[in-house]
C-alpha cells in the first residue's frame, strides 16, 4: 500500500498535473486531534505535558467542567490581529503556524474579530466612564436648563431715561 | 476595451446631463410652487393596489441635480485616480449602483421605497469600504454596514408602526402626526442619526475612510451621510414641536464640538476632513431641529459642493506625495501644486464660512438664525465653540500640509499636471464660490429677517478669527514637534479620538457580544440543549424504544397480560 501511494505522489510531481493529496502526515481523523480525558494525578499531567510539547511546571490544565476540553493547556489568548503580520507563517491568512499549541478558542479571535490581547491605554472601563461623563454633563446641563431658555434682546430696554420720551400716549386720531 | 478606457468619461456626460435637466426641472418647480407625485400601479389583487410613487419636487430634484453633478465629477475624477486599478469597472459600476440608490431615496415619498434606496445606499458603501481588500477595510466596512443597520431596524419598526394607517405615504401623514406617534418619530429619529453618524453612531465616518478617495468624496461626505438630514427635512413637519426636536437638537450640537475638537488633534488627511464632515453634519441637524428645514436643506447642498471638492483635492495630494495620508508629511504644496491647493484654499474657506463663499451664506444664517431663536445656552455654546472649531482646525490643515516647511523625501515629484484629476474639479471649484449666493437667491427669493444686537452679529466674525489665530498659532508654537500636548496627555488622547468612541463601538461592543455568544453556546448549544436536546431525547428514546422492542419479542406472556389487562380495563368501563 505505502508502495502505491509513493508511487502515485511521485507520478503525481513528476507529471506536474494537479492530483488528489491521498495522503497525510498524521491525525487522518478528527476523533486523533480530540483531547485525552482531564489529567487528575501528578504523573498523568506530566505525561500530558510531555503530549503538548511543554515542561510540566507551566502545563496547566483548563478547569474541567464537564464541556469536554479534556487535558487541553489552558494557554494565554494571543489573537490573530496582534500577531506579526510580517512573520513567515505557516498558515499566513490565520497567523499561526503548523501544529503550534493555540488558546482553546482561537479560532473565535480571527482577523476579523475583536483584538482581544492588546494592551489599551485606558481600559474600556475607564474610556466608558469617561464618554458617558462628558454625555451627561453636557446633556444633563441642556436638560436642566431647558426651563429657562435665551433670547438676547434685539433692542435696548425703553426706558425713561435721559429725558427721553418713547410713549407720549397721545389720543389716536 | 473601449467601454473601459471611456467609462468614466461616458458616465460623466451621462450625469452632467441629468444634473442639467433636474436642475432645470427644479427651478420651474420653484418658480411654479407645483409638486409631480407620480403613482405607478405596479398591480391591483383584491382591491389593494401596489403603487410605486415617486416625488418630483423642488427639493427632490434640486437634490439630484446635486447628486449627479457630484458623482459626475467624482468619475471622471476617478478615470485618473482609479486608472491603475485592477478592477476599475466593478469600481464604476458600484459607484453607478449608490447613484441609484441614492436616487431611490431621495424621489421616495413612502417609506417602503425609501427603504429601498436607503438599504441600496448602505450595502453599496459597505462594498466601497472594503474596495480594497484587507483586514482594515473590513473591519471600517463591517462598523460602517452594522452601524447602518441599526438605522435601517428603525426604519423597519417605523414601517410596522405606519401599517396601521393603511399607507406609509409620509408626505400626506407627516403633517397629522401628533404626539401619539412618538414612537414612529424615534425610530425615524434613530435612522437619521446612524446615517448621518451623530452621537453615539458617529464611530463609522472617520472609519470610513478606508475607502478610496473618490468614493469619500462622493459618499461620506455629501451625499450618504446627508441621506439622514434628508429623511429629517421630509418628516420636519412631524417633528414640529415634538419632544425629539429638543433631544436632536443637543445630541446635534454635541456632535458638531465633538468632531471640531477631534479634527484638532488629527493627522490623518482624510480624517480630519471626515471628521470636518462630522461637524456639519451636527450643523444642518441642529437647525433642522430649531425647526429650521429649509435652511438644514441649503446648508446640505452648499457643503456637498465644497465638502466633495475639498475630498478631491486631498485625494490628488495622497496620490502626489506617494500615498501618504499623515499631513506631518506634507507641507509647503503650494509651491509645487498651485491649482490643487487653490482648490483647497477656496474649499476651505468656503467650509469656514468665509464672506461670499458658498458656506458663508448657509452657514452664516444657520447661526444668525440659531442666535435669533429662543435657545438652550448649551447648544449656544456648543454652537459658537464648534464655529471657532472649525476654522481653527481648517487652519491648522493649511499650516502642515499647504503651508510651512517642506516635509518629504527629497525625490518626490510634485505636481498637478494629472489634467484628469484638475478639470474634473472645476466645476465643484466654482460651485464652492459661487454656489452659495446662487441657491440663496433661488430658495430664498424674500430676505430672511435678521434681526440681532451688534455682540451677537459679531459673535461668529470674532470665534472665527480667534479660532483661525488660534489654529495657526499653536501649531506655529511647535505644540506638536516639541511634543507639549504631552503633558495633557489623557485629557488629549480622550479629545482626539472621539471621546474614545471608535473604541467603545468596536472593541467594547465586539468583545461583548462575542463573549456573549460563546457564554450562551457554552451553556445552551452545549448545556442545556444538549442535556435535553441531543442527549436527554436520545436517553429517553432509547429507554422507549427499549420498552417498545422488549413488546415486539413476540413474548407470549406479556401479550396474555396485556390482553387481560384490556379486558378487565373494558369490564370496568362497561360497568
Amino acid at each position: 500500500m505505502a508502495r502505491l501511494v509513493r508511487l502515485v505522489d511521485t507520478s503525481r510531481r513528476i507529471s506536474g498535473l494537479p492530483g488528489v493529496l491521498i495522503s497525510r502526515s498524521a491525525g487522518n481523523w478528527n476523533k486523533d486531534w480530540k483531547p485525552g480525558p482531564y489529567p487528575v494525578n501528578p504523573e498523568d499531567r506530566a505525561a500530558v505535558a510531555r503530549k503538548y510539547g511543554l515542561r510540566p511546571d507551566e502545563y496547566k490544565p483548563i478547569p474541567d467542567d464537564g464541556l469536554g476540553v479534556g487535558d487541553y493547556p489552558d494557554l494565554p489568548l494571543v489573537t490573530a490581529e496582534s500577531r506579526d503580520p510580517y512573520y513567515p507563517w505557516d498558515h499566513p491568512e490565520h497567523r499561526r503556524d503548523f501544529m503550534e499549541p493555540i488558546h482553546a478558542e482561537y479560532d473565535m479571535y480571527g482577523l476579523d474579530r475583536v483584538n482581544a490581547s492588546q494592551k489599551l491605554r485606558f481600559s474600556v472601563t475607564q474610556q466608558f466612564l469617561a464618554f458617558m461623563g462628558v454625555m451627561t454633563f453636557f446633556v444633563g446641563t441642556y436638560y436642566l436648563m431647558e426651563s429657562r431658555k435665551i433670547h438676547w434682546p434685539l433692542l435696548p430696554k425703553q426706558y425713561p431715561g435721559d429725558g427721553k420720551v418713547h410713549y407720549t400716549f397721545e389720543k389716536p386720531e | 476595451m473601449i467601454w473601459k478606457i471611456s467609462m468614466n468619461e461616458i458616465s460623466m456626460l451621462g450625469l452632467f446631463l441629468g444634473s442639467l435637466i433636474t436642475g432645470s426641472l427644479a427651478l420651474l418647480k420653484i418658480k411654479s410652487g407645483v409638486m409631480d407625485v407620480v403613482e405607478w400601479e405596479l398591480f391591483s389583487l383584491m382591491g389593494s393596489s401596489i403603487v410605486f410613487t415617486l416625488v418630483l419636487d423642488w427639493i427632490s430634484l434640486l437634490f439630484m441635480s446635486f447628486v449627479f453633478v457630484i458623482s459626475g465629477s467624482v468619475l471622471s475624477y476617478s478615470g485618473s485616480y482609479m486608472a491603475g486599478d485592477k478592477t476599475f469597472n466593478r469600481f464604476m459600476y458600484l459607484v453607478l449602483a449608490f447613484v441609484l440608490s441614492m436616487s431611490f431615496m431621495v424621489l421616495s415619498p413612502n417609506l417602503i421605497s425609501i427603504l429601498l434606496g436607503w438599504d441600496g445606499l448602505g450595502l453599496v458603501s459597505y462594498a466601497l469600504v472594503i474596495y480594497y481588500q484587507n483586514e482594515k477595510s473590513a473591519n471600517a466596512g463591517m462598523l460602517t454596514i452594522l452601524s447602518n443597520r441599526v438605522g435601517d431596524v428603525a426604519i423597519l419598526l417605523g414601517i410596522g408602526l405606519m401599517s396601521s394607517l393603511g399607507s406609509w405615504n409620509f408626505l400626506f401623514y407627516s403633517y397629522y402626526m401628533d404626539e401619539s406617534w412618538m414612537l414612529l418619530k424615534i425610530f425615524l429619529m434613530i435612522s437619521a442619526m446612524t446615517k448621518s453618524a451623530q452621537i453615539p453612531f458617529s464611530a463609522w465616518l472617520p472609519a470610513a475612510m478606508a475607502a478610496p478617495t473618490p468614493v469619500s468624496a462622493l459618499v461620506h461626505s455629501s451625499t450618504l451621510v446627508t441621506a439622514g438630514v434628508y429623511l429629517m427635512i421630509r418628516f420636519s413637519a412631524a417633528l414640529e414641536g415634538s419632544m425629539i426636536q429638543s433631544f436632536l437638537l443637543v445630541i446635534s450640537c454635541l456632535t458638531m464640538f465633538m468632531a471640531g475638537l477631534g479634527a484638532n488633534f488629527e493627522y490623518d488627511l482624510k480624517k480630519i476632513i471626515a471628521l470636518s464632515t462630522l461637524s456639519q453634519l451636527g450643523v444642518m441637524l441642529s437647525i433642522l431641529s430649531l425647526g429650521f428645514s429649509d435652511l438644514a436643506f441649503f446648508h446640505l447642498l452648499s457643503h456637498a459642493l465644497f465638502k466633495a471638492l475639498l475630498f478631491m483635492c486631498a485625494g490628488i495630494i495622497i496620490h502626489s506625495v506617494g500615498g501618504y495620508q499623515d499631513i506631518r508629511f506634507m507641507g509647503n504644496l503650494v509651491k509645487f501644486m498651485p491649482l490643487t491647493v487653490s482648490y483647497m484654499t477656496i474649499a476651505n474657506l468656503a467650509l469656514c464660512g468665509f464672506p461670499f463663499m458658498a458656506g458663508f451664506y448657509s452657514k452664516d444664517m444657520i447661526l444668525e438664525v440659531a442666535f435669533m431663536s429662543w435657545i438652550n445656552f448649551i447648544a449656544l455654546l456648543l454652537y459658537v465653540m464648534a464655529t471657532g472649531l472649525t476654522v481653527m482646525y481648517t487652519f491648522r490643515l493649511i499650516f502642515f500640509s499647504l503651508t510651512g516647511e517642506y516635509n518629504l523625501g527629497s525625490l518626490s515629484n510634485l505636481s498637478d499636471e494629472d489634467f484628469l484629476m484638475t478639470n474634473s474639479m472645476s466645476i465643484l471649484g466654482l460651485g464652492a464660490i459661487l454656489g452659495g449666493s446662487v441657491l440663496s437667491w433661488m430658495l430664498f427669493p424674500e430676505c430672511y429677517m435678521i434681526c440681532l444686537s451688534g455682540v451677537m452679529k459679531m459673535m461668529v466674525l470674532m470665534v472665527s478669527i480667534l479660532g483661525g489665530l488660534m489654529g495657526y498659532i499653536l501649531n506655529f508654537m511647535s505644540v506638536n514637534y516639541l511634543l507639549k500636548s504631552i503633558y495633557n496627555y489623557k485629557s488629549v488622547v480622550m479629545m482626539g479620538s472621539m471621546w474614545f468612541m471608535p473604541l467603545l463601538s468596536t472593541l467594547k461592543l465586539s468583545e461583548k457580544s462575542l463573549n456573549m455568544g460563546f457564554q450562551m453556546e457554552k451553556v445552551a448549544d452545549k448545556g442545556w440543549f444538549e442535556f435535553y436536546g441531543g442527549q436527554g431525547l436520545y436517553y429517553l428514546f432509547s429507554q422507549v424504544f427499549f420498552i417498545l422492542n422488549s413488546l415486539q419479542l413476540n413474548s407470549i406472556k406479556v401479550f396474555m397480560k396485556m390482553s387481560m389487562v384490556m379486558i378487565i380495563i373494558f369490564m370496568i368501563l362497561s360497568m
